[in-house]
């Protein structure tokens, strides 16, 4: 009983490791594109932006995600009009992994824009930035070739913790019963599916719990590794 | 400074409008199956039909938008699906309990907090700092409704300190309050930690240290108030985080609060009230926001706060 | 009423019940009630209606019993005795007409005394469309009730939505429903039905009071009024149920406990901890994860008393859809699924099914033998019916139910050896109950409780085509076969009990040959009793019955 426990955690680290990180890099795209473009062109963008940054980060992502997931009841939109029978713009919500890291990814994007901006704001006001904007260099050019690479450690830090986020929350969605589908086992299902005989075997919540954490607490601290050695390196 | 709160004000409103819209939006891309939820099993033909009159699933989305919102603007969140209860009324019976624990949760964590993040700056980089740094990170990487398995099973039925489970009495909600205080600790001992760490190289302190103010005060009194006011401020955003953690330890504990009604109304598809408490905590949390912003301008106003 | 043999078999089980039970204190001497107390249970999910003629979930049945009273009612022997008839009815020579004598003086919670129109009035709301019952075939045999259903058809159709409106259309009554007199009822059937006693001592024939019902309107379900042992005090939905003792019960002395209050929303887990440190007195069902654990500990092995389970978990085969519209292909289902191992999970606790009825009911065959586990036979069978490469197909299971997902799990990995690949459609709460499963659903784990042993009563809901409908069909095989309608209707007629047993166990050959469902296994389990929770009366068939219960601490 022991070993089949051990063997199905390491069997469903693959989908839970694989949601966290699929959607981590949806919200880091997300993230740092809105970043970007708030820091850099400022103004009225950067304001609109923010704002709608603040207005996300009020839902609570796992009431939203939750919210997302009841909808994913195998339902079909149609994105075109009634006339046009252009089936390919049918969209098919079901609950899988690609949904799922998708609204996870969709939920935690709005915690990185205020320190993805934060940076641009600051490299931004770099010499080199402002010399290479003198040479003529234009916008996107700047974006690409100076601001980017130099925010870089920043966004790596950002996506270490993100993805602890993600797996907790892929962990909660799985526990509550609208992650990934059966029989795909995860953690945060493999502890749902274990509460009934949890009484009389602990171990069976036990163990999934604790490799969410170790691998939750690794993240954690190498995002928090990361940092220190990116601020000693700037002193 | 009167108009900047009106900004505030305007701004908040704005901020509900658009999360109306968009839950609205999320959860009625196709309305289809709603009327046979609401029916029930057994309606006829001509039931669901009138359903669909009633609720105006067949108007255009725009107009059924227009209704929501201005059903909206008269504080009426529609009626759950399956029970026919009002939604507004539903969340506000579960709202006593969801905020009695997180009020027991805060008072606990900031009581620990508080003292671990000042004596962690106080003896910055020793080994009670860097512990308390680790511990720090277990505690925001626990998986919230493992932790509170995990201690509903040692503390209430193995050790028999705390019941098990339901609210029937203050003395219900201390073990889960306790699971929530344990998630957020981490956090904020940190949190207060690098404040005071940042406040405590400020020129303010270094002027009363230089007027001979002794350490104690020095930390306790000046920094620490300091500290303290971003604390609030993110306390105050926290919101929605906390009922993050809320939903999942009402859900093992049994509680009767919202984070329960949320987790039920998810499986009973009953689409009113899982918009009703999405839209509901947005409140919640832009409320929280605009109190915390007021205040904060208000005790120091010598710091411009960026709208 | 009941053969001798089946009432002796009852009776050996009961005895087998109580002999291990034995370790209970309770024994043989019973003792003398003790007033007051409050009775603590606990649900997983919500009920949705206490109103009679919707109370459908096993829970919503025990609760029912609470507020409610029935004609007539079971005996810890399964034999029918009288409850709020005076005594068993008198039945004419031909069988058609029943006369019920009154008991005198019952109230209903608001003090009103319970006359024999009150019955009239409540049967006629089964059968009236506007009301939704559930349970309309169980009084369809009634002398008028057809026409009387027609007229209050015709009346929605006109417009006439509520059933408080004034009728207008003839028959305004159902004739064979009269009450002769103030205490007294007489019915009269169109044909002789051999159930019909039975069906009246179950929930279907709760009597409720006209003006309350008018009153309240679609909020009686939820505010229901009654004449049972107690009344419903508070209803908080999702979150607590409390009764309150009735002062107008007509049992005096009656019921002994002051309250009785429901929590809504612990699982499985926490409910056992609950119970296991004494925060709740009653659990229904102990899960086959706790029984080795409980049955090893000196305290609790003896809070522990055995059910044979009266339900078949099954797996409806939509008959009307293809794949399985091809009878090879749902014997090729019975025999790719190794149904022994499902019952392993159980512990062995059960046995396999050879089709939909147990040992509690009345017409079991033990000597009928369930589906070999032969996946080469289903190969075969496949291959010979067109699906040589197997198909996909999809299966709606309830994602609460332990026991379901367990059989599913099997199920899936079973059927996907011989080329069936079954993907899981998981539903919760309400959504269980909804949908249009004719056209939609092919497979559906599901089980079914009896209300009485009689056989029909199972067979009569899962197998009849006769009575499938489109929406809120039981029957979710949607099966239906000339020859089993046929000997429905000789068995409904058959008062002989020996006749009887022979015509449902035809029926049950029949139906093990179409393989209308993946029959899968029957569960024994337990309940738990506190030692402080005293005067609960085990039932074969129903969850036990705690109105009478009493708390001696």
């Amino acid at each position: 009983m022991g070993r089949d426990i051990l063997a199905r955690v390491i069997y469903g680290a693959r989908v839970s490791l694989t949601v966290g990180i699929a959607a981590m890099l949806v919200a880091t795209l997300i993230g740092v594109v809105i970043g970007l473009l708030a820091g850099f062109y400022g103004g009225l963008l950067e304001n609109g932006l923010l704002r709608f940054t603040d207005m996300n980060l009020s839902l609570p992502a796992i009431l939203l995600a939750i919210a997302f997931a009841a909808v994913m009841d195998g339902r079909i939109i149609h994105l075109h009009p009634a006339a046009l029978p252009w089936h390919f713009l049918d969209v098919r919500l079901e609950r899988g992994m690609v949904s799922l890291f998708l609204i996870i990814g969709f939920v935690s994007w709005p915690g990185m824009v205020r320190v993805v901006r934060g940076q641009v704001l600051e490299v931004k006001e770099r010499p080199f930035v402002e010399a290479a904007r003198a040479l003529g260099a234009s916008n996107t050019r700047l974006i690409w070739r100076h601001v980017l690479p130099n925010i870089l450690p920043t966004i790596i830090v950002l996506a270490a913790m993100n993805t602890a986020n993600t797996i907790l929350l892929e962990a909660g969605l799985g526990y509550l019963g609208i992650g990934v589908p059966e029989p795909a086992a995860t953690w945060g299902s493999m502890i749902a599916d274990g509460q009934p005989y949890f009484v009389t075997a602990p171990h069976i919540v036990i163990v999934p719990g604790i490799a969410i954490l170790v691998t939750v607490l690794a993240l954690n601290l190498l995002g928090q590794g990361l940092q220190d050695a990116m601020e000693t390196r700037r002193q | 400074m009167i108009r900047r709160l009106l900004m505030r004000i305007f701004w908040s409103f704005m901020t509900l409008l658009a999360t109306a819209v968009l839950t609205f939006l999320l959860v009625n891309v196709v309305p289809g199956d709603a009327a046979h939820l609401i029916a029930g099993p057994k309606a006829s033909p001509e039931v669901i039909a009138q359903i669909r009159e009633t609720y105006h699933f067949d108007d255009p989305l725009i107009v059924r938008l227009g209704h929501y919102l201005a059903q909206l603007a008269h504080g009426d969140l529609g009626q759950s699906y399956v029970t026919e209860q009002p939604v507004t009324q539903a969340i506000l019976t579960r709202l006593p309990t969801t905020a009695a624990l997180s009020a027991i949760a805060v008072v606990m964590w900031m009581v620990i907090a508080v003292p671990l993040g000042v004596l962690t700056a106080r003896f910055r980089g020793s080994w009670f700092d860097r512990g308390t740094l680790i511990i720090a990170t277990v505690s925001l990487s626990l998986p919230a409704f493992w932790l509170a398995r995990m201690m509903q099973y040692w503390l209430a039925y193995k050790l028999g300190w705390f019941p098990v489970a339901l609210f029937r009495g203050f003395g219900h909600l201390l073990l889960p309050g306790m699971v929530l205080a344990i998630l957020f600790i981490g956090y904020y001992a940190r949190l207060i930690h690098t404040n005071m760490c940042e406040v405590l190289e400020s020129d303010y302190i270094r002027t009363a240290r230089a007027k001979g103010v002794s350490e104690q005060a020095v930390h306790f009194k000046h920094a620490l108030r300091n500290a303290m006011i971003p604390v609030v401020t993110i306390l105050g955003m926290d919101v929605a985080g906390l009922l993050g953690g809320v939903l999942f330890v009402e859900n093992v504990f049994a509680l009767p609060g919202i984070g329960t009604l949320a987790v039920q109304s998810v499986f009973n598809l009953d689409v009113p009230i899982i918009m009703g408490t999405v839209l509901f905590s947005a409140m919640l949390v832009v409320f929280a926001n605009l109190v915390v912003d007021i205040l904060y301008r208000w005790i120091d106003p010598r710091i411009q706060a960026a709208f | 009423m009941i053969p001798k043999l089946a009432r002796f078999s009852i009776a050996l089980l009961l005895c087998a019940r109580i002999a291990l039970g034995a370790g209970a204190p309770e024994g043989a001497q019973p003792q003398a009630p003790k007033r007051g107390g409050v009775l603590r249970l606990d649900t997983s999910s919500d009920i949705h209606s206490l109103d009679p003629t919707a109370i459908y979930s096993a829970f919503e049945g025990i609760v029912g019993y609470m507020v409610y009273r029935s004609l007539l009612d079971f005996d810890q022997n399964e034999n029918l005795i009288p409850m709020l008839a005076e005594t068993l009815p008198q039945i004419s020579a031909d069988r058609l007409t029943y006369t019920f004598p009154l008991r005198r003086g019952v109230r209903f919670s608001n003090g009103r005394e319970v006359v024999a129109d009150d019955w009239v009035y409540s049967i006629e709301r089964h059968l009236d469309p506007r009301n939704n019952s559930s349970y309309s075939n169980y009084y369809i045999n009634i002398t008028g009730a057809t026409a009387f259903k027609e007229a209050r058809e015709k009346e929605q159709l006109a417009g006439a939505a509520s059933p408080r409106a004034p009728r207008t259309i003839e028959p305004k009554t159902v004739a064979g429903l009269r009450a002769i007199d103030r205490h007294t009822l007489q019915i009269h059937l169109e044909r002789p039905d051999a159930i019909f006693s039975d069906v009246l001592a179950t929930p279907v024939s709760f009597v409720v009071p006209r003006e309350e019902v008018e009153r309240l309107g679609g909020a009686f379900a939820a505010h229901p009024v009654g004449c049972g042992p107690f009344v419903l005090a508070e209803w908080s939905p999702g979150r607590s149920i409390r009764l309150d003792r009735n002062p107008n019960y007509f049992r005096t002395g009656e019921p002994h406990l002051d309250h009785v209050d429901i929590a809504i929303g612990p699982d499985a887990a926490t409910e056992i901890m609950m119970f296991e440190r004494g925060e709740l007195d009653y659990v229904p069902m102990v899960s086959s994860a706790d029984y080795l654990r409980l049955k090893r500990s000196p305290t609790l092995r003896n809070c522990m008393y055995p059910l044979v389970g009266g339900d078949v978990i099954y797996i409806s085969l939509n008959c009307e859809l293809p794949p399985f519209n091809d009878a090879r292909v749902r014997r090729a289902m019975n025999h790719a699924v190794d149904k022994q191992r499902i019952l392993k999970t159980m512990l062995n606790r059960g046995s396999v099914a050879h089709g939909l009825l147990t040992p509690v009911n009345k017409s079991y065959n033990e000597k009928m033998a369930p589906y070999p586990y032969d996946p080469d036979k289903a190969r075969e069978l496949l291959a010979e019916a067109g699906y040589a490469k197997g198909f996909e197909t999809e299966l709606v299971v309830a994602a609460d139910s332990e026991l379901f997902m367990k059989a599913a799990l099997v199920v899936q990995r079973d059927l996907a050896a011989v080329g069936v690949k079954v993907e899981f459609k998981k539903i919760q709460g309400q959504a269980l109950y909804i949908g249009q499963k004719r056209k939609t659903v092919s497979m559906e784990v599901w089980d079914w409780s009896p209300n009485f042993s009689d056989p029909e009563d199972t067979l009569n809901v899962l197998v009849n085509g006769e009575r499938i409908t489109d929406d809120g069909c039981n029957n979710t095989a949607f099966y239906s076969s000339d020859k089993v309608n046929r000997l429905f209707h000789m068995g409904s007629a058959e008062f002989d009990p020996s006749k009887r047993l022979r015509i449902y166990q035809r029926i049950e050959e029949q139906v093990f040959d179409d393989a209308p469902y993946l029959f899968l296994i029957q569960v024994d389990s337990d309940e738990l009793h506190q030692p402080w929770l005293k005067g609960v009366k085990p039932r074969a068939i129903w969850p036990s019955r705690l109105e009478n219960a009493w708390i001696d601490r």
